[in-house]
């Protein structure tokens, strides 16, 4: 991103997407009959930023998110899970970005996957009860499923405004 | 380039699919090991008034709660009721249970039926 303005404002306006698209999620419950299950709207902000600025500022706008989202909407424990899963999917997406061999909706993919991992083994150790992995089938599956959704709405928005905010250095 | 990364995506999903299965066929291995030595516990109106070794078979007629009856079969290390006097037959309909912590419950009579494995101590529990 060329101007420094640009940048702040973009971080603002992705913060408050972010923020307000999970009070909108917590609004329309979308049970599926397995507690914990989201499709995580707000991550398609979080996304957007990994392909327009980079992973560093993504990594904090994934962290305001989570700290904004678990003072308003919930409790210390959800904070840990919700920290714990946005990291580990932050940290792996920016990995598979970088080494570039998916699309926007594999790198995704994986996120969502890797951010139902980094809240079971939270809740692993926090429960210290070891069934909790019972859940892990459940949690891959339904990992994919919203990761593939989250990444086909990102892809679609990286590619119809991404040119907007995208330096022409960047790739 | 842009096909290659698209049949690398479908192979991480495919990937991610072989890994979830992977884990849910090891998971029920892990569930069928904890029925060795596990009891069914019945319990009427909240007081358990057997237990019994889900490995031998027998069959259980049981006074229930105000009047009521229920016949629970322990059989191949699975156990149903088969007989209730209750009008929905909600426990009678219910699958077999053979895992550590699966229940049969019919509400009318107050009748829960559980199984649980010899080795665990049930915490926190109050009557």
């Amino acid at each position: 991103m060329k101007s420094k303005s640009l940048k702040v404002s973009f971080i603002g306006m992705m913060v408050a997407l972010s923020f307000v698209l999970s009070y909108i999620e917590s609004l329309i419950p979308l049970s599926v009959g397995i507690p914990g299950v989201k499709a995580g709207l707000s991550n398609i902000p979080v996304m957007f930023t990994l392909y327009m600025t980079g992973p560093l500022i993504a990594g904090i706008l994934a962290l305001t998110k989570v700290t904004l989202v678990s003072l308003t909407f919930g409790s210390m424990s959800s904070f840990f899970y919700s920290l714990s899963g946005a990291m580990l999917s932050i940290i792996i997406m920016a990995v598979f970005k970088h080494l570039d061999i998916f699309t926007v909706r594999g790198v995704s993919i994986l996120g969502g996957i890797m951010h139902n991992m980094g809240q079971l083994i939270v809740a692993v150790f926090i429960v210290e009860n070891a069934k909790l992995l019972y859940y892990l089938p459940v949690l891959i599956i339904s990992g994919i499923a919203a990761g593939l959704a989250i990444g086909l709405i990102a892809d679609l928005i990286i590619r119809r405004i991404g040119v907007l905010f995208r330096d022409n250095e960047q790739k | 380039m842009k096909d290659k990364k698209t049949a690398n995506d479908l192979l991480l999903i495919a990937g991610a699919i072989l890994i979830a299965l992977i884990a849910l066929i090891i998971c029920n291995q892990y569930k069928k090991r904890t029925t060795d030595n596990a009891y069914v516990v019945i319990e009427i109106n909240g007081e358990e008034i057997g237990r019994y070794s889900l490995n031998e078979n027998r069959e259980l007629e049981l006074e229930t709660y105000n009047g009521g009856s229920n016949i629970v079969v322990i059989k191949d290390n699975e156990v149903t009721v088969t007989e209730a006097s209750c009008p929905d037959k909600i426990c009678v309909n219910h699958k077999a249970i053979k895992y550590n912590g699966e229940t049969i419950i019919c509400l009318p009579n107050r009748m829960t039926v559980t199984i649980e494995s010899a080795g665990e101590k049930t915490d926190g529990k109050t009557y």
